[in-house]
C-alpha cells in the first residue's frame, strides 16, 4: 500500500525535489533570505500558480481553456477599474462579485462547448478574443487600483509573507479539497478519463463539463484579483494573457496533469509554478540572458509531455 | 424539398454561400463608411495586406487538415525574416537558402514529434514557439548579430504594385495559393493529408505511412510561414521579435471561418482564402470606424464563434 | 406459481436504419428466478439489455418492472430502480481508484467489502481500476451491483474469459441471490453453466424471442436448435461454385500466438479458396485477422506466404505481400467525411511514388470498375458517412478491388447489413475465388459459412478446435465446435 502511494505521488515528489533544489540554489545566492525575500517569491508565483491550478482542473476533466489568461486579465481589469478609491467593505463586496463573474464566464464557456459541440480549442480561442476585448474596453490603458487594506490582506506588505501564502493555499484547501472528494469532483475525473464509462456510471457529462469550466474560471478569477492586489493596477494586454495561458498549460503539464485527462491533481501544478519561477530567476542571477529561460521552459514542457505520455503508455501495456 | 436539402448537405456549398455573403456585406459597409475604400488603389493595398495572413492561413490549413495545428508559425515567420535580414549583406541567395533550411528544420522537428512520437500538436508547437523566442532573443545579441532591415528586393516584392490593384504580393499569393490548391485537390499527397486527418487508423490499415504525411504537412506549413515572415518584414521594412505575433491567432481564425475543421479531414484552402479576405476587410473597417482595439477583439472572437457554431450545426444534420 | 413477473418486456422493437435489431420481442422474468437469455451473435440479446438498462432507447414497446411501466435513462438510473447490469466491459473509470469509483455511483463501501469477501476475494480500494486485471475487475463490478441489493441482476457474458474458480464463484453468487427471492438474467454461451444454474431459458433469434422453456426440459441440442431455427435449413441461394480451389497453398499459419487470447493457431489457405472462420465472441478472431493484416505483431509462430516466411511491421508490408484487410468495424476502415471515390482510391496512394499528380484517368477507370462490380449505390455523392451500412461495406471491400490482392481478410462483412446486400457480398466473395484469389472470412452468422465458404475452421480457447470440409459446414457442427463440443460427423 505504501509503495503504491509512493508510486502514485512520484510525480509530485519529483517536482518537490526539483523545486526544493532550485529554491535552495537560488536562496544560497542571495546575501540574505528573510521574510521579505520569501514574500517576493510568493508574489512572483502567486498569479501563475493559481492559473495553473485552474487550467489543471480543466485538463483533468478532458478539456483545455486557451482563454484562461484572458479571463484572469479581465477580472484583473474589472477589479482595478472599480475598486479604485473605494472602501475596504466595498472592495470586499466587489471581490465577491467579480469572483461570481469569473464563475459565470467559465460556466458559459462550458455551456457553449457542450451545446455547440465545437472543439474546446476553437471555442476558447474565440472567447479569448472576446474576453481580452472586454478587458480592454473596461480598462483601456494600465491603471486603476485597489483598496490598500484589501490589497495587503491578499498580498501582504513589506515582509509579511503569510498573506500571499494564505492566498495561494486557501483556494487549494477550501475549494479543491472538498471538490476532489465530492461526487462532482470524481465526475470531473471520470469524464476526463473515459466519457462512456462516466455515462454508464451515471455522470451527466454536459452538466459536469459546465461545472468544470466554472471552477477553472473561479481560479482564473482569484488569480486576477491576486494580480490586482500585487500590482495595484489592471493591465489589458493580449501579450500578458497569451503568456499567462501558455504558462498555465506548462504549469499544469509539469505538475503531472496528463493531457489525455483523468490524471493529476492541483498540488503538482502549484509546485511546478515554483520551478517555472525559479528557472529565469536563477539564470538572471548568473547573468545569463533570461531569454534562455524561455528556451528551457518551452523545451521542458515538450519533454515532460513526451515523457509523461511514454511512461503512461508503458504502464498501460495491454 | 430535396433540392433545398441537397443545398445544405453539401457543407461546402452552404458555407461558401455564407462566406461570400459576409464578404460582400462587409465590403459594402466598409465602402460606405470610407468612400476611398472603393477606389482601385485602395483595393490593391487591401489585397497586399491580406497576403501575409493568406500565406500563414495556407500553412495552417494544411496542418489543420491533418488534424493538427501549428502555433509556432509566429516564430518560424519571424525567424526566417531575421535570418534573411541578417545574412543578406553577404548575398541574398545564401540568406534565402539559410532561411529555407531553418523552416525545413523546425517543420521537421514539429512533424516528427507529432507523427512519430505522438506529441499533442498544440503543446508541441506552443513549446517550440517558446523555445524559438528564447533562441532568437539570445541570438540577435550574439550569433545572429546584424542588420534588421530587409533587403530592398524583398521590400519591393512585398509592397510594389504592378498595375493597380495588381501588386507583386498579390501575384505571389496567386501563384503560391494556386499551388496549395493544386496540391490539396490534385495530388496524392493532398488526398493523404485529408485521409490522415479524417481517419488516421483507416489510412494506416490501407497501407499509408501516416507519419510521413504529417512530417510533410508540418514542413510545408513552416515553409509557407517563413515566406509570410519575409513578406511581413518587407512590408514593415524592418524585423522585430513581435513581427508575426498579431497574426497567429488570426491565421487559425481565418481557417476556422473558412470551414476547415480542427479535427481534420474536412475543408480546404478556398475557404481559408475567403476567411483571410473577410478578416482583412474587417480589420480595415474597424480601423476606419476608429473602433478601439477592444471592440475589434470582441467582434473578432464573436465572428469566429458564430461561424464555427454554424458549421457545427450544418454537419450535425447528418 | 402465479407470481407477477419482476420484469415484463412487451413488444420491444429497435432498428438502426434498415437493420432491425429487435422486432416485437417479449421477455419475462419471475421473482426468485435465474433466467438465461440466449441467442447467436446479433440475435438481439445485447440490444435488449441496453434498452432495459437505459444505455440506448427503444423504438417501441413497454418495459414493466414490478408491474410498473418504466423507462430508465441510464444504467445508474436503472441501478436505483432495482435493475443492476454487469456488462462485459466493466463500467469502472480506469484512472480512478476503486474507492472513488464506488463513491461516484453512490455505493456503500462496507456493503461492497462484504460482498467482495463473500466471494472469497480481497480488493485494495486504493488501487486504480486500470491497475487491476480484467477478471477481478469484473468481480468488482459484480460486487458493486450486488451492493445496491438489486431485485434484478443482469449478467452479460460475465463468465467468458473468467478463470474457472471465479466462474464458479459467480454461479454460487447467483444461487445466493436467488435464495433471497431475487432474480438474475444470465447471458452466456457456456451451455453447461446454463444447465447447471438456470431455472428457465429464453432464446432470441433475429430480434425476437422464439423459445422459452424450463432448464430441466432443455438440452444443449434443443438450445442450439432454437438458436438456429429451422433445422431443415435448405440453402436457398445456390451460389455458383464453378471453380474448385487449387491445391496450391497460398498462406500457411503455424502455431501463431498473440495477445491474451490466441494460444496456438495453425491452418492453411489454398489459392482460389474461401476459408471460413467461426467462433463465439471474444475467442481472439479479431486479433488473428489483425496479425495477418500487419496491424498487430504476434508473440510467436510463423506466417508463410507463397512459401516464404514473412513478418509484418506495418499494414503496408502485408499489402505488398498480397494480403488486404476488410475490418469488421466500418468506422476503422472508412474516411467518414470523404467521398466514395476518395475512399475507393485510398489504397492506391501507398508509397511516395503516388504523392504527385493523380492520374485521374487511371483512377476513374479503376474506381468505376469497382463501383460496377460491387453495384455500389453512388446517389449519395458527398460523404461516405451518409451511406447505408451495406453500401459502406461495399466501399470497404471495393477499396481492394481498385488495387488488387491475393488474399482478402474479411471480418464479419455482413454484420448489421440488409439481406439483399448480404447476398451481393457473398456472391462477390465467390467471384474473387473464381478469379483465383483467396478469402479468409469470419462471420458471426454461421449459416453463411456453408453458403460462401469451401472449408471452415473453428476457433475456441485460442486454438483451432475443428477443421471442417464443406460437407460438414452445417450450423449445428459449427456451433457445437464453437462451444468446444465434439463435432458429430
Amino acid at each position: 500500500m505504501n509503495l503504491m502511494l509512493i508510486k502514485r505521488q512520484s510525480w509530485n515528489i519529483g517536482i518537490v525535489l526539483i523545486a526544493t533544489f532550485l529554491g535552495a540554489w537560488q536562496i544560497s545566492r542571495l546575501p540574505v533570505f528573510g521574510s521579505y525575500e520569501a514574500r517576493t517569491f510568493l508574489l512572483g508565483i502567486l498569479p501563475i500558480a493559481l492559473l495553473s491550478m485552474g487550467q489543471a482542473i480543466i485538463i483533468i476533466g478532458g478539456g483545455i481553456n486557451l482563454a484562461i489568461g484572458a479571463e484572469s486579465v479581465l477580472i484583473n481589469c474589472l477589479a482595478a477599474r472599480f475598486m479604485v478609491g473605494k472602501s475596504f467593505i466595498a472592495c470586499v463586496m466587489l471581490t465577491l462579485l467579480f469572483l461570481l463573474v469569473s464563475i459565470l464566464v467559465g460556466a458559459l464557456t462550458g455551456l457553449i462547448i457542450s451545446k455547440s459541440k465545437i472543439a474546446d480549442i476553437i471555442v476558447t480561442l474565440a472567447t479569448s478574443f472576446i474576453l481580452i476585448g472586454l478587458a480592454m474596453y473596461i480598462q483601456p490603458s494600465p491603471g486603476g487600483g485597489m483598496n490598500l487594506t484589501l490589497a495587503h490582506l491578499i498580498s501582504g506588505k513589506g515582509s509579511a509573507f503569510l498573506p500571499p501564502l494564505i492566498t495561494l493555499i486557501l483556494p487549494l484547501v477550501i475549494i479543491w479539497l472538498p471538490l476532489y472528494r465530492s461526487r462532482t469532483g470524481i465526475a470531473m475525473y471520470a469524464i476526463g478519463s473515459n466519457k462512456d464509462s462516466a455515462f454508464l456510471s451515471g455522470v451527466n457529462v454536459d452538466f459536469t463539463r459546465i461545472k468544470l469550466y466554472a471552477v477553472g474560471g473561479l481560479f482564473a478569477g482569484i488569480s486576477g484579483i491576486a494580480l490586482t492586489a500585487i500590482t495595484l493596477s489592471g493591465s489589458p494586454f493580449a501579450s500578458i494573457s497569451n503568456t499567462a495561458t501558455l504558462n498555465s498549460v506548462a504549469g499544469a503539464v509539469l505538475g503531472g496533469v496528463a493531457l489525455s485527462g483523468g490524471v493529476g491533481g492541483l498540488t503538482g501544478p502549484a509546485l511546478a509554478a515554483l520551478i517555472l519561477y525559479f528557472i529565469p530567476t536563477i539564470l538572471l542571477n548568473y547573468g545569463i540572458d533570461p531569454a534562455y529561460s524561455q528556451i528551457i521552459t518551452g523545451a521542458l514542457t515538450i519533454l515532460v509531455v513526451l515523457a509523461g505520455g511514454l511512461i503512461r503508455n508503458r504502464g498501460k501495456k495491454k | 424539398m430535396g433540392k433545398i436539402k441537397s443545398l445544405f448537405t453539401g457543407r461546402l456549398t452552404a458555407s461558401m454561400l455564407s462566406l461570400w455573403s459576409i464578404l460582400i456585406v462587409l465590403f459594402i459597409i466598409t465602402g460606405l463608411v470610407d468612400h476611398y475604400f472603393f477606389t482601385i488603389p485602395s483595393i490593391g493595398v487591401t489585397f497586399q495586406l491580406a497576403v501575409p495572413l493568406g500565406l500563414l492561413a495556407a500553412g495552417q490549413t494544411i496542418c489543420m487538415l491533418t488534424g493538427g495545428i501549428d502555433l509556432s508559425i509566429a516564430m518560424i515567420a519571424t525567424g526566417a525574416a531575421f535570418i534573411v535580414s541578417i545574412k543578406s549583406p553577404s548575398g541574398l541567395g545564401m540568406a534565402i537558402f539559410y532561411a529555407t533550411l531553418y523552416c525545413i528544420l523546425i517543420g521537421a522537428i514539429n512533424g516528427l514529434a507529432v507523427g512519430l512520437l505522438g506529441m499533442n500538436p498544440l503543446i508541441m508547437t506552443l513549446g517550440m514557439n517558446a523555445v524559438l523566442i528564447g533562441v532568437f532573443t539570445v541570438g540577435i545579441t550574439t550569433f545572429l548579430k546584424g542588420s534588421s532591415t530587409m533587403p530592398d528586393i524583398i521590400i519591393k516584392l512585398s509592397t510594389a504594385s504592378i498595375i493597380d490593384p495588381i501588386s507583386w504580393p498579390l501575384v505571389l499569393w496567386i501563384l503560391i495559393g494556386g499551388f496549395v490548391l493544386y496540391l490539396l485537390k490534385q495530388t496524392g499527397l493532398g488526398r493523404l493529408i485529408y485521409a490522415v486527418g479524417d481517419n488516421a487508423k483507416a489510412a494506416r490499415l490501407a497501407g499509408i505511412r501516416v507519419w510521413k504525411v504529417q512530417l510533410t504537412a508540418y514542413i510545408l506549413c513552416a515553409l509557407l510561414g517563413g515566406l509570410a515572415g519575409l513578406m511581413i518584414g518587407g512590408q514593415s521594412g524592418a524585423v522585430a521579435m513581435s513581427l508575426a505575433d498579431s497574426l497567429v491567432l488570426p491565421s487559425v481564425a481565418a481557417v476556422v471561418i473558412g470551414g476547415t475543421s480542427i479535427m481534420g479531414g474536412m475543408g480546404g484552402y478556398t475557404g481559408s482564402i475567403m476567411g483571410t479576405l473577410i478578416l482583412t476587410v474587417l480589420s480595415y473597417l474597424l480601423a476606419t470606424l476608429n473602433s478601439s482595439e477592444a471592440v475589434k477583439q470582441m467582434i473578432y472572437g464573436s465572428i469566429v464563434l458564430a461561424l464555427a457554431w454554424t458549421y457545427s450545426k450544418l454537419t450535425e444534420k447528418s | 406459481m402465479n407470481q407477477s413477473p419482476i420484469l415484463k418486456i412487451s413488444h420491444l422493437s429497435k432498428s438502426y436504419g434498415p437493420v432491425i435489431a429487435l422486432r416485437d420481442a417479449n421477455f419475462e422474468v419471475l421473482p426468485g428466478e435465474i433466467h438465461a437469455l440466449l441467442g447467436a451473435n446479433g440475435a438481439g440479446k445485447s440490444t435488449l439489455v441496453k434498452i432495459l438498462t437505459g444505455v440506448i432507447t427503444g423504438d417501441q414497446g413497454v418495459i414493466e418492472v414490478s408491474g410498473k411501466p418504466i423507462t430508465f435513462t441510464s444504467p445508474d438510473n436503472a441501478r436505483k430502480g432495482g435493475v443492476a447490469p454487469v456488462f462485459q466491459d466493466p463500467a469502472l473509470i480506469p484512472d480512478i481508484s476503486i474507492q472513488r469509483n464506488l463513491h461516484l455511483t453512490g455505493t456503500d463501501k462496507s456493503r461492497f467489502l462484504k460482498e467482495i469477501s463473500a466471494m472469497g476475494l480481497e480488493v485494495d480500494l486504493n488501487k486504480l481500476a486500470s491497475d487491476i486485471e480484467l477478471p477481478l475487475l469484473r468481480m468488482i463490478d459484480l460486487a458493486r451491483a450486488l451492493s445496491h441489493d438489486p431485485d434484478l441482476l443482469i449478467l452479460d457474458e460475465i463468465t467468458a474469459a473468467l478463470p474457472v474458480d471465479m466462474a464458479e464463484k459467480v454461479i454460487a453468487i447467483m444461487g445466493a441471490h436467488k435464495a433471497k427471492g431475487k432474480s438474475v438474467i444470465f447471458i452466456s454461451h457456456r451451455l453447461a453453466e446454463i444447465e447447471e444454474i438456470c431455472d428457465r431459458a429464453t432464446v432470441l433469434r433475429d430480434g425476437i424471442n422464439v423459445d422459452t422453456f424450463d432448464a430441466a426440459e432443455g438440452s444443449e441440442e434443443r438450445i442450439v436448435a432454437a438458436m438456429l431455427g429451422d433445422k431443415n435449413l435448405s440453402n436457398t441461394r445456390n451460389l455458383n461454385r464453378s471453380n474448385k480451389a487449387s491445391s496450391e497453398v497460398l498462406l500457411k499459419v503455424d502455431s501463431l500466438s498473440g495477445g491474451k487470447l490466441l494460444k496456438s493457431v495453425s491452418f492453411q489457405i489454398h489459392k482460389g479458396e474461401v476459408l471460413g472462420v467461426a467462433a463465439l465472441e471474444g475467442q481472439g478472431q479479431d486479433l488473428l485477422f489483425e496479425i495477418l493484416a500487419g496491424e498487430t505483431k504476434p508473440h510467436g509462430g510463423k506466417i508463410v506466404v507463397n512459401g516464404k516466411e514473412v513478418t509484418f511491421n506495418h499494414p503496408d508490408e502485408a499489402i505488398e505481400a498480397g494480403i488486404s484487410y476488410v475490418p469488421g468495424d466500418r468506422k476503422t476502415a472508412l474516411m467518414p467525411q470523404r467521398s466514395i471515390r476518395e475512399n475507393l482510391a485510398l489504397t492506391r496512394m501507398r508509397g511516395l511514388r503516388n504523392w504527385g499528380q493523380i492520374k485521374f484517368k487511371d483512377e476513374d477507370e479503376k474506381v468505376d470498375g469497382a463501383i460496377r462490380s460491387l453495384e455500389i449505390d453512388t446517389r449519395a455523392r458527398s460523404q461516405v458517412k451518409r451511406l447505408s451500412g451495406g453500401n459502406q461495406q461495399k466501399v470497404t471491400i471495393g477499396r481492394w478491388v481498385t488495387t488488387g490482392f491475393d488474399l482478402l481478410l474479411c471480418f464479419d462483412p455482413t454484420r448489421g447489413i440488409d439481406v439483399g446486400t448480404k447476398g451481393q457480398i457473398y456472391e462477390l466473395i465467390r467471384k474473387f475465388a473464381d478469379e483465383g484469389k483467396s478469402v479468409l472470412l469470419f462471420t458471426s452468422e454461421l449459416r453463411e459459412i456453408a453458403l460462401a465458404c469451401d472449408r471452415a475452421i473453428v476457433l475456441y480457447e485460442g486454438k483451432v478446435q475443428a477443421n471442417l470440409e464443406h460437407k460438414d459446414c452445417n450450423e449445428e457442427s459449427l456451433l457445437n465446435a464453437a462451444h468446444g463440443l465434439a463435432v458429430k460427423k
